[in-house]
């Protein structure tokens, strides 16, 4: 069996991350692109603990705490502003909001 | 600190406030907001650190604290008019907006790359709320949610830069004090330099995306536009700000491995200028077109970037300072006649001279300010940079960027024609607007006329400014 090194983690993140790179760019639903950044964050969030285990340093697993903190209150924000958006216009979707365009 | 403190305080007490009295909200934000520039006074005598050393309170971050702590003050001191989209929640916007100048503080003064993360989100969650507050407003609503999934998208890739960087090096320090900060680990290990490079690239992306610097400025106009007055101008001053202080602290503490990104800024700027430049000239609305030049103003700063030398932070400040002004003259001036008239047009500035000569007599000043014209100080601002910039590359063999100059200098000439539309509608259109705009309030123009005084005489303390800003 082969040993798990940090090479296999940053595979494995850059591959969630870019998932969820694509996830944005493609998806028109707003709920599916919020989750697609929640995605990226948690691709960072594995990074981070792999690095921070390959340089025995711990500031690397402190540093994943704030990213979770903030995503939370990303989330909190997000999902008002979709509840919002959704009482007026009574849709999800991004692309029929195009109020603003000259 | 202190300074940082203080308007967390006055944020909370706002909060507070609100709940007892609506109509105290502004006065307790205003004085807080002048006791907090009070204090960074005081807090100008020698450079500390704090928070475990991670953040490094030098003379230049509390110099840029003190310019964003005026710019809310002025933003909320004359926001009696321009908030009352809000209603009861008053209190609230002037609390996230301070809470949002908290985080452009910490990224004055980061030296750790965990604070960066935090004052960039500190700084860009209330506004996210922000640009929505006028919640039955579709455009408003609009503008919140394409600056929410695109900030958030932003956050990402800085974040993923971070890890890059983290990675290579081992540490989360740009500098300071500790020995073991970003740099060091790099020049003793030698290893992962393109993971470092990646890194780097990946945070700068999410940076340029934050001051809507070409080619990630598609979100702007469009949330500029959506936003509520008092908000735009609130991104278009302190969110600019607090990005370019927070790109050029980065790339300062990175050094000599910053030559290899003298190129990528060099073309950002260049497209920057060009991009916001061509698309204001043909805009109808004159908000867009403030959002449009913005883009073109963040060209201008990138141009300073590329010197890489610390001699650029007082130029930049001056800059800053020239820009936020006559932003904020603007601005203000265009909420006052939108506020009445109901729309953002060129059109709905015709005749004001006639009826309000003080006002556009004003906006006209903040205008030629904008567009570069000697006297005043937007002149000043970008004859420093362009100077600079001629300098380093006389100091390099191959001329350095002469070449950007140059088209920086066509394009403020381009800008000019933009610039002087409003100022054709104003002073030789013939009014058609029915809805007539009342006087502004006395003390409002006093202040805008404060700030054109600071725009006349700014250029005469540059000096001293170059004198005192230094690590």
């Amino acid at each position: 069996m082969t040993e798990v090194t940090a090479e296999h983690y940053i595979i494995l993140a850059t591959t969630l991350f870019v998932i969820g790179v694509a996830g944005v760019l493609i998806r028109r639903n707003a709920i599916v692109v919020l989750m697609c950044v929640e995605l990226m964050l948690n691709a960072v969030n594995l990074l981070m603990v792999a690095f921070s285990s390959h340089h025995k340093d711990s500031a690397g697993q402190i540093f994943v705490f704030f990213i979770m903190v903030v995503a939370a209150a990303e989330v909190a924000v997000g999902l008002a502003i979709l509840v919002m958006v959704y009482r007026n216009t009574r849709s999800t979707d991004v692309s029929l909001l195009d109020q603003l365009k000259n | 600190m202190i300074a940082l403190v203080t308007v967390l305080l006055t944020a909370i007490i706002t909060l507070f406030v609100n709940l007892v009295n609506t109509k105290w909200s502004r006065p307790v934000a205003t004085l807080g907001l002048a006791v907090a520039l009070g204090v960074c006074f005081y807090d100008f005598s020698n450079p500390y650190e704090d928070a475990s050393e991670m953040l490094y309170f030098s003379h230049a971050s509390t110099i840029f604290s003190g310019l964003t702590i005026l710019i809310g003050l002025i933003l909320i001191g004359t926001s009696e008019y321009s908030i009352t989209y809000a209603g009861k929640n008053r209190g609230d916007v002037y609390a996230l907006m301070l809470f949002s100048i908290c985080g452009a503080l910490i990224l004055f003064a980061y030296s750790n790359l965990l604070m960066l993360f935090l004052g960039v989100e500190i700084l860009s969650i209330p506004l996210y709320v922000l640009a929505g507050s006028d919640k039955d407003n579709l455009a408003s609503n609009e503008s919140s949610l394409k600056y929410f999934l695109q900030g958030a998208f932003a956050t990402g890739i800085l974040l993923f830069g971070i890890a890059l960087v983290y990675g290579a090096s081992g540490s989360f320090f740009i500098g300071g004090s500790k020995a073991n900060n970003i740099i060091n680990y790099q020049l003793y290990s030698g290893g992962g330099l393109t993971m470092f490079n990646m890194g780097v690239f990946m945070m700068m992306f999410g940076l340029a995306f934050k001051i809507a610097a070409a080619p990630f400025h598609f979100w702007s106009a469009d949330v500029y536009e959506g936003a509520p007055d008092l908000i735009t101008s609130f991104m278009a001053t302190v969110v600019k700000t607090a990005g370019i202080v927070a790109i050029t602290i980065f790339l300062l503490s990175i050094g000599f491995l910053n030559k290899q990104w003298e190129m990528t800024f060099a073309i950002m700027a260049g497209l920057s200028l060009v991009v916001g430049n061509f698309s204001a000239l043909k805009q109808m609305s004159f908000k867009r077109t403030l959002a449009y030049s913005s883009i073109s103003h963040a060209g201008y700063l990138m141009l300073g970037i590329t010197i890489n030398d610390p001699i650029i932070i007082p130029t930049l400040l001056f800059y800053l300072l020239a820009y936020s002004l006559s932003t904020l003259v603007l601005m203000i001036g265009m909420s006052w006649v939108a506020g009445h008239t109901g729309k953002h047009d060129f059109t709905a500035f015709n005749g004001l001279a006639k009826k309000h000569p003080i006002l556009a007599g004003l906006m006209a000043v903040a205008m030629l300010s904008m567009a570069g014209l000697p006297p005043l100080s937007g002149f000043f601002g970008k004859y420093f940079i362009f100077a600079e910039v001629f300098n380093q590359g006389a100091l390099s063999k191959d001329g350095g960027f002469w070449w950007l100059v140059l088209v920086a200098a066509i394009n403020s000439v381009i800008s000019i024609y933009y610039y002087f539309r409003i100022i054709i509608a104003m002073f030789f259109s013939p009014a058609i607007s029915e809805e007539e705009v009342p006087a502004m309030p006395r003390i409002n123009l006093f202040v805008l006329g404060l700030m054109c005084l600071g725009l006349l005489i700014a250029p005469l303390f540059a000096t001293q400014l170059y004198g005192l800003m230094f690590y």
